[in-house]
């Protein structure tokens, strides 16, 4: 085959291909989810100042500042304040994030005791890192021992698609939620232990 | 801030954002887009079914025939396309936007991959049951199979230049390597399919 040959072969290949699936379900959900989550507006172009941004910052607007912005002795107690009040809306928004990985907010706005404004990324957040992480921990747990039962069921039926398909989509949810961990972490991550080294109750070190 | 602040909000953003609907037909792209960025999900619905083969398309050969792979990132593409709809000002075709964003999707799931990769110790046991996956369609599958077995940067800069018509430039740009370096994958892909293809 010559070159001629090669950019006619690389011509003719189809510049679509249909999926095996329809892929509309998994992202109407992640949308409506995002817009029924209580946290921002319906419109995308509103959601950009409603979302997660607008959210922490109100939040952290009413119940004082967070640990990176106080003097240590205050830091503990303002942390609480922060925990308290916002509990029931972070968790809402902890729900989301692990149904929906990707709307986990990068930043969050929080206000400035001299006034003002500052963002602050989410893995240095006290309270993202308080209530997601170990949130996230839990359900890279959970999400490593389903894979576990799965992969052990398939050694006993190697030709199940249905079960194949599960593992996939189990594997690709870990995918998930080890980026969030190491995003949280600054690739502080020292490793996961291999799926071969758990226990016999199928507990999972991290 | 009490949570029922948030629901009161979010039930006014919901009559306005019903109250605010654009009418549109379906085959007018254009009142499409304006009716999806007033949070129309059924015209995104229908841009979406438009688009949806050329996406999973350029995301199945990105990701080796990881099929799999490719429905998840179809799936985030659009869904980023959905957030970041209202940056859309028309100044290229909607689908050719919505080609950038995907390439850029698919970019940044590698990028995440391979930090991935160099942390956590079960990856090649997650690698193999992933390359299990691996789907060949289209016409031309020892083609297929050849790119898909191409070196990860190769194989980018081909599909990208060779079949979506992106030029060095444009792949410099989205992928952060130099146009030199873009073109010299790109000539070590053709000599690599060739040389395989001829085997």
């Amino acid at each position: 085959m010559d070159e001629h040959q090669l950019n006619q072969q690389l011509q003719a290949l189809p510049r679509e291909i249909s999926p095996a699936g329809d892929l509309w379900p998994g992202i109407e959900q992640q949308i409506n989810g995002e817009q029924t989550a209580g946290l921002e507006s319906v419109k995308p172009f509103s959601r950009r100042r409603m979302g997660w941004m607008a959210l922490a910052a109100g939040v952290l607007m009413l119940v004082g500042v967070g640990r990176v912005f106080l003097p240590a002795q205050q830091t503990e107690d303002a942390q609480l304040d922060v925990l308290a009040v916002s509990a029931a809306m972070e968790l809402q928004a902890l729900d989301q994030s692990l149904v929906h990985p990707q709307s986990t907010p990068d930043i969050l706005i929080t206000s400035l005791p001299q006034g003002g404004w500052r963002a602050v990324p989410t893995s240095r957040s006290p309270v993202a890192i308080r209530i997601w992480q170990p949130a996230l921990m839990a359900g890279l747990q959970e999400n490593q021992q389903a894979i576990q039962t799965l992969r052990a069921a398939i050694q006993q039926q190697p030709q199940n698609t249905g079960l194949l398909h599960k593992l996939g989509q189990a594997e690709r949810r870990q995918h998930r939620l080890l980026r969030q961990w190491i995003d949280f972490n600054g690739l502080s991550i020292v490793g996961i232990i291999p799926a071969s080294t758990t226990n016999n109750s199928g507990e999972q070190h991290v | 801030m009490p949570a029922t602040w948030s629901k009161a909000n979010t039930a006014t953003a919901v009559a306005q954002a019903a109250d605010a609907t654009v009418a549109y037909a379906a085959d007018d792209e254009s009142s499409l887009i304006a009716a999806s960025q007033q949070g129309d999900c059924n015209a995104f619905a229908i841009l979406y079914r438009q688009q949806r083969d050329r996406i999973y398309a350029l995301c199945w050969r990105m990701c080796a025939g990881d099929r799999a792979l490719a429905e998840d990132l179809t799936q985030d593409a659009f869904v980023q396309a959905w957030r970041k709809l209202s940056s859309f000002r028309g100044d290229s075709a909607f689908g050719t936007w919505l080609h950038r964003l995907s390439v850029n999707v698919v970019l940044g799931d590698k990028r995440r991959q391979s930090r991935r990769l160099q942390t956590v110790s079960d990856a090649d046991q997650i690698s193999e049951t992933t390359r299990g996956a691996q789907d060949w369609q289209g016409g031309d599958r020892d083609l297929e199979r050849a790119i898909a077995r191409l070196p990860e940067r190769a194989r980018t800069v081909l599909i990208l230049n060779a079949i979506e018509g992106y030029s060095h430039a444009e792949i410099s740009k989205a992928t952060g390597m130099a146009e030199g370096s873009s073109k010299a994958q790109l000539h070590r892909a053709r000599q690599l399919l060739q040389q395989w293809l001829n085997e």
